[in-house]
């Protein structure tokens, strides 16, 4: 009887710890389909599905922007992005709420020539939706 | 019946968002009183357990990382005022942004800036905490 119990509870543990793990998959795969469709797709189809109504999103210059106004800029950005890579660095969960933050590296070749390294760290409030987590807020900033 | 039914909607949207910003403006006067004060008793209440704490210069910090560096006088802050506090607000969490004027001592080196600051508070048994903040530099 107590074996069983105890069999129990770690069966229990076992399936939440599991359960939490499966929610930092989908918040890390929500970041990096993010990420592809601002900087490589420029697709403002996979966006819409994926950022909350509510949106605020801050460029690491100062600017920011609603939901509308980002999509827009994404679709209209004629930037290309080479060298891109994104490297998740934390995932937090709390309740229907995570914060995640990535490091994203890459140079930006501009339309007049012109190229930048990029170096951001970027922070992102996830809300969980219909079971399906959407942003909700962006801020990147430069790291040197 | 459809107009009642926007008129009901309404009604007690305007009542749960305007609870929620009241206590939350309260909660961010807190916050920056807090840190001006070095309150930590204030702190540890205020700021969530797992929040993630990003300072204009790309310094990404925990509370404990925080609360660290009130004790040891690592950061000072003499100064913050936040502008107009806008708020984007969700059932989850509330995201508030405002342009921020700081000034205080970092390593023995003054700072006087202006930063667009983020931060997102949730509601964690009737009370407000911070999960998140990121700053940036304005030019």
């Amino acid at each position: 009887m107590k074996k069983n119990f105890l069999l129990y509870g770690l069966l229990l543990v076992g399936l939440m710890s599991f359960a939490q793990t499966a929610a930092e998959k989908q918040i890390s795969d929500a970041v990096l389909a993010v990420h592809k469709a601002i900087f490589v797709n420029k697709d403002s189809l996979t966006l819409e599905a994926i950022i909350a109504t509510e949106l605020s999103y801050g460029h690491s210059g100062g600017k920011v922007e609603d939901r509308t106004e980002m999509i827009n800029n994404v679709a209209k950005n004629r930037s290309v992005y080479t060298n891109l890579d994104a490297k998740i660095l934390s995932v937090n969960i709390q309740g229907k709420t995570a914060v995640s933050r990535y490091l994203l590296t890459g140079i930006e070749t501009k339309m007049d020539g012109t190229s930048t390294n990029l170096k951001l760290n970027i922070l992102q409030v996830w809300i969980k939706e219909k079971k399906v987590w959407k942003l909700l807020a962006r801020q990147a900033v430069k790291i040197s | 019946m459809k107009f009642f039914l926007v008129w009901i909607l309404v009604l007690v949207s305007s009542l749960v968002i305007g609870q929620d910003t009241v206590g939350l403006k309260k909660a961010t006067v807190a916050l920056n009183e807090a840190l001006l004060k070095k309150d930590a008793a204030a702190l540890q209440l205020l700021m969530h357990d797992n929040l993630s704490y990003g300072h204009s210069n790309g310094w990404i910090q925990t509370k404990q990382d925080v609360m660290a560096d009130f004790v040891s006088g690592k950061i000072e802050y003499k100064k913050i005022e936040a502008g107009e506090e806008s708020f984007t607000i969700a059932k989850q969490a509330v995201a508030v942004r405002s342009i921020t004027k700081v000034e205080g001592v970092v390593n023995s080196t003054t700072f006087s800036l202006s930063l667009q600051v983020l931060q997102v508070w949730k509601k964690i048994k009737k009370q407000w905490v911070l999960i998140a903040r990121q700053s940036v530099k304005l030019n």
